[in-house]
């Protein structure tokens, strides 16, 4: 949703914080949870929180 | 904490900062995969080991040894390692899986003793016997020495625990 939002493609948010379009696909689906690290540069490249995107 | 020659020899092997695993997520399946891999390597190639030595005898028994320490090596510098990182290695209790895997790891080890002192030894029964006698008396002092070393862990992370605030 954030991404959707922000305007960008799954490629884009890959290009962007340096991981495979893979990787976007399974944090979208839950099927991994990413470090903070990596959290914390999808949420700087989506212009949103941590929180917003993995919060409760 | 210092760099050990063991942390560049894992560093070098995890390449945590390279591509050689790919993204954070592939790397962490990567692991996933090989660890899976090896536990079962470390359980499997022994198990053949001792098939081999039982079945081929006397000619096995060097090489088949020889493969057994490489494989034991890695599996020594792993342990080494995680406790250098500060991983507790003594169980904190036994379940039924982990006595298990503790059996089915240790046991082929014994056995390809037994089997390398059988093909060494097969004309004399008495060496065999002794031989023998020395596996289980030494496998229920690796128990007993195990059990206690459990019990220590526990009365530490007591102790610890009745500390904190």
């Amino acid at each position: 949703v954030g991404r959707r939002a922000a305007g960008l493609t799954q490629q884009d948010l890959a290009r962007q914080v340096e991981v495979s379009r893979q990787t976007i696909i399974a944090m979208e689906t839950g099927d991994y949870a990413p470090s903070v690290y990596l959290a914390i540069k999808v949420a700087r490249a989506l212009g949103v929180t941590v929180e917003q995107l993995w919060g409760a | 904490m210092t760099t050990s020659t063991l942390d560049r020899v894992m560093r070098w092997n995890l390449d945590p900062d390279g591509d050689l695993y790919g993204d954070e997520r592939e790397r962490l399946r990567w692991y996933e995969g090989i660890a899976a891999a090896a536990g079962l390597q470390w359980m499997a190639l022994p198990w053949a080991a001792a098939v081999l030595v039982w079945t081929l005898g006397r000619p096995a028994v060097l090489p088949v040894a020889v493969l057994l320490v490489v494989l034991y090596v890695p599996m020594i510098m792993s342990l080494v390692y995680v406790r250098r990182r500060r991983v507790e290695t003594t169980p904190r209790s036994y379940s039924g899986k982990r006595i298990l895997i503790t059996v089915l790891s240790v046991l082929p080890y014994v056995l390809f003793v037994l089997g390398a002192c059988y093909a060494y030894r097969a004309d004399d029964a008495d060496a065999f016997r002794g031989a023998a006698i020395g596996a289980v008396i030494g496998s229920l002092l690796a128990c007993g020495k195990a059990a206690l070393d459990t019990r220590r862990r526990r009365r530490r992370e007591a102790a610890v625990i009745g500390d904190e605030d």
